[in-house]
């Protein structure tokens, strides 16, 4: 049960949310409002006992979700440098995920409108992505190569100059 | 991720803009999809728009950039100031750094790595060729187009894209007037060319002694990929 008050105000209140697969939790108002959707659920009243159900949000994710904004909402102003060096830290912790998570997490906070956390996603997928071969990355995304043969080294050649190796760095000049 | 559905389209174009060009053109060879996907004009519009280049220096001096901290490069760049010209670029939202080398005449863009620890030459564009007009001091990099990893380059009077890998540089678009000085009484066009939605577009700017007077007109290329076809409003006279 949410540590409800009657003063709707208080930023101590609990909000409520239920998974897709019907798994609750809760966190601090001031988490909630991290996301833009739970945001817009709390202004409109909509926050209850029962949970906001988010429907496309399964409980695994919504587990880290709810972590992400625990965290940042504890420390989202005046932060000391260490502070924020630790929030840091926990945001590179954070995302060393799998990437089925990693899809799970693109998906739910775009859904939620989590933009810090949407952002550290969308950092770490194109940091998987870069630097790799086409078949190292089929192989991390699960990505199906659906070419012809023919196909396929035409379509290489014409991205030939993707594949190209810069000189290593040295110096500079 | 295969069991899952696709990603939605902005998210998509989020991962993908944070890409450096290479990787860009490498995923579009993984599978059909992502093809489409990273070949969609609305994806080149988002792309080639974040790599606006920044206004580089207009003099030839060189300024004085920390590279590395306790390397003897910043002393090297010191010591050939005279010859180097270093500007910030930004492709893809990543701050890079454009040298010219006058004497070469080369123009090299290094970029930081993630952990900002190492700089590497991204690309090395020798000018020498297409000097005059391209001289590495008066040129400056725009972006690169992913489709093709192609470099827009910029003078102010004239527009290419450079290959780097056959070296070759093509000239999109020209200021014509600057070489017919007689027809303006002397006034040399220049132009700013700037990356907008689908369209490289121009506005020309007058030498400092002339005021401007309505002189505004714009050029803009009908499509980054497609023939260089440039749509011109005409100029309003000027008197």
């Amino acid at each position: 049960m949410a540590a409800a008050t009657d003063d709707a105000g208080d930023s101590n209140e609990m909000i409520r949310v239920v998974s897709s697969d019907g798994e609750h939790f809760e966190m601090p108002e001031a988490a909630a409002n991290l996301s833009l959707v739970l945001r817009h659920m709390i202004e409109d009243d909509c926050a209850d006992a029962a949970g906001i159900p988010l429907a496309v949000v399964a409980a695994k994710p919504l587990a880290k979700i709810v972590d992400y904004c625990t965290k940042h909402a504890a420390k989202s102003s005046g932060l000391t440098i260490e502070e924020a060096e630790e929030l840091k830290r926990f945001d590179a912790e954070f995302i060393e995920v799998d990437t089925d998570m990693l899809y799970d997490l693109l998906v739910a906070a775009d859904f939620m409108g989590v933009e810090g956390l949407s952002k550290l996603a969308v950092q770490r997928t194109a940091d998987l992505i870069k630097g790799k071969t086409p078949e190292q990355n089929r192989e991390t995304f699960g990505i199906v190569n659906d070419f012809t043969p023919e196909e396929e080294e035409e379509i290489c050649k014409e991205n030939e100059w993707a594949f190209q190796i810069t000189k290593p760095p040295s110096r500079l000049c | 991720m295969e069991q899952h559905a696709q990603l939605p389209d902005h998210v998509v174009l989020d991962i993908v803009s944070y890409l450096p060009a290479k990787s860009v053109g490498r995923f579009r060879t993984v599978s059909r999809s992502w093809l489409a996907a990273l070949s969609a004009p609305f994806f080149l519009d988002l792309y080639l728009l974040s790599g606006m280049p920044t206004t580089r220096p207009q003099s030839f001096s060189a300024v004085s950039v920390k590279f590395d901290s306790d390397s003897e490069d910043e002393a090297s760049l010191d010591d050939d100031g005279e010859k180097w010209c270093f500007y910030a670029v930004q492709l893809r939202g990543a701050l890079c750094v454009a040298c010219s080398n006058r004497d070469a005449n080369t123009i090299d863009v290094w970029s930081m790595n993630n952990d900002a620890t190492a700089w590497s030459m991204e690309y090395h564009m020798e000018l020498a060729a297409y000097s005059p007009e391209y001289s590495s001091e008066k040129t400056t990099v725009m972006g690169v187009d992913p489709t093709n990893g192609r470099i827009w380059l910029t003078t102010w009077q004239s527009l290419g894209h450079y290959d780097p890998k056959t070296g070759e540089l093509v000239t999109e678009y020209r200021a014509r007037w600057m070489n017919q000085p007689e027809a303006l009484n002397g006034w040399m066009s220049r132009f700013c060319a700037v990356i907008c939605q689908e369209s490289l577009i121009r506005y020309p700017f007058e030498p400092l002694a002339q005021p401007a007077r309505g002189a505004w007109s714009f050029v803009g290329h009908a499509d980054v990929q497609g023939p260089p076809v440039f749509l011109r409003i005409q100029p309003k006279r000027r008197d």
